[in-house]
Parts: structure tokens; sequence; C-alpha cells
């Protein structure tokens, strides 16, 4: 007997499931991206595809302080480069004495293209020590200062 | 013989939802469970819940833990934490007043899974001093009109 299992609604969905095992802070300095952990994919759209989406699912805190990151998507043409500035944001807590402890859900509708091409998720501070940390869960189950919880990012691409 | 099997994909909406209310234990959020079956333990899962945290008429800020559960009995005896499906939402803890009201996204990919499981998410508050509600909000279209709001569940193979 032979079972063949099929997409119907052909999508060529590609997710990712990050184990995280650490935690990720974030530059002091301002504007030095770095890449989200678990953010980067290779993708090739389906032919004839309109539009690629990109999903993606992450941890973040910043605690007893002010926060400000902005956030952009960027493909690799042969060189990495931001996409659209439209696709870019910001988040954060700005002022002393602030706490963020939050699940960020994205999800972006990019202009298909033709073969492989890297994608990956960056982020940086818009303010010196407006820094923030990703992944990492340290109160869980109403205890205080864990240290060994994490969370998964998780990564969805595919066609439209 | 050959057969042809399709991945499954859910869509569900709940449709008479009511006020949820938060305790120090861990609770099943409404709209937020499902059962699957699976056609290869090579694919992944991906479980998609949007549903709405808002204050209470009692509390001014909130601190809730939430992470996704798997059963193969529909939780009656088999309950496993999915690993690494876990997270906190919280407004500031700290600060006298935080007004936060939040629509919540949990989006978990999910390796390696065979035959039928079912999933769920549950949450449970930091404190007593800290607990929201889902799904009401007692504050609508500038007067203390009650609205509430559908969670939603999308899980689909790939």
């Amino acid at each position: 007997m032979t079972y063949t299992n099929i997409d119907l609604d052909e999508k060529n969905y590609q997710a990712i499931m990050t184990a995280n095992t650490s935690v990720q802070t974030t530059s002091t300095t301002v504007n030095a991206y770095e890449t989200i952990n678990g953010s980067e994919i290779t993708y090739t759209p389906v032919a004839g595809s309109n539009n690629v989406v990109y999903e993606i699912g992450f941890y973040v805190e910043a605690l007893n302080k002010p926060s400000f990151q902005h956030i952009i998507l960027e493909h690799n043409t042969g060189s990495w480069a931001e996409i659209n500035n439209k696709f870019g944001k910001n988040f954060g807590a700005f002022g002393t004495g602030q706490y963020i402890r939050d699940y960020l859900y994205y999800r972006f509708i990019i202009p298909s293209w033709s073969g492989a091409r890297q994608l990956r998720l960056r982020t940086a501070t818009a303010y010196t020590d407006h820094h923030v940390s990703y992944h990492q869960v340290t109160k869980w189950d109403g205890l205080d200062s864990v240290s060994n919880r994490f969370c998964n990012t998780s990564l969805l691409v595919y066609s439209v | 013989m050959s057969y042809i099997r399709k991945k499954q994909h859910i869509a569900n909406k709940e449709s008479s939802t009511s006020i949820q209310t938060l305790d120090t234990s861990y609770v099943e959020i409404t709209g937020s469970r499902a059962e699957f079956t699976s056609v290869s333990s090579s694919n992944k899962l991906v479980y998609r819940f949007i549903f709405d945290i808002q204050l209470t008429s009692s509390v001014n800020k909130w601190f809730l833990h939430i992470k996704l559960q798997k059963s193969t009995d529909g939780f009656s005896s088999d309950i496993n934490d999915v690993s690494g499906a876990n997270y906190n939402v919280a407004s500031d803890e700290r600060n006298v007043t935080d007004y936060l009201y939040r629509l919540n996204t949990a989006f978990f990919v999910i390796n390696g899974l065979s035959g039928t499981n079912q999933f769920r998410l549950v949450c449970r508050t930091y404190s007593n001093s800290l607990k929201p509600q889902l799904h009401q909000g007692n504050h609508f279209d500038g007067g203390a009109s009650v609205k509430i709001f559908d969670p939603s569940l999308v899980l689909f193979e790939v």
C-alpha cells in the first residue's frame, strides 16, 4: 500500500522552529543591527506567485529600563539589504523604569521573486542603552529570577 | 493500491464566547483547543491563535504565563507542555497603573508529531493582584459598553 502526501493548495510552505537556549541581548550602540535568532531562511517562491508571506513569532523582555528597537526585514540579492523601509517598525517603552514582557508576532507580505533568496529580521536600538533581551523568560509559574526557560522562535514563509 | 492523503487545515472561530476570568492556576483559554491528525512526522505543524486580553474592573495592571499543551487522550491524563512554546505577556507590573489592552497572537511551529494529537493554550496569572480577563472588554465605543471578541484558531501541517 502506498501513501502520497500532498498539498492541494501549493504554496511551498517552509517552517522553522528554533529552540533557543540562551538570551540574545541587543547592542547598546545605536543602529548596530543584528539578526534575531531563528529569523533567517532561504526561500524559493512558487513560480507565478505574486507575493511571499513571512510570519515570525519570538519573545522579548526589557525590565526596569527604557527600550526602543528598530526592526527591519532584509533579503540577500548578492549582498544583504533592507527590502523596503516600509517593512520597518519600532517597538519599545520609552522612559526610565519601564517593563516589557511580550510575545512579538509579525507578518510581512513581500513582492515575489525568482529563484532562491535569503531573508532575515534585524534589530537595533534607537538610543544608547535602549537595548532589549530576546528569547529568555525570566519569570515563570509565579516565580522570580528563572534562568533556564526559553521561548522558541517560530518562522513560516509561503507563496501566495 | 495507492492513497493520496491531504494535509489537514483547521480554522475555528468561537461564536458564543463569554468573559473568562483567570487565577493563579492554569486554565484552558476558550477556543484554543483542536484535534489534529498529521500525515507525516517529518512535517511540521503551525498553531496560530488570536485572543483578547482586557483589564478587569478591579485591577489596573496584569501579568500572564501562557503555554501550549498537547495530549493524545483529550487532556484526560496525557497532558504535556510543548517544549519552548511558552511566554509571558504583561503590562508594566511595577508601576501603580498600566492600563494595557492587548490582542495577543500565539504563533508556534511544532516539530515532529505523528498520528492524532489534541492541542490547547493554557494560561495563569503571575499573582492574585495581576489578573486580567479574556475575551470581554468593558469599555467600547467611547463609553462603558461591553464588547466580546471571538478568539480564532488556525492549525495546519506543512
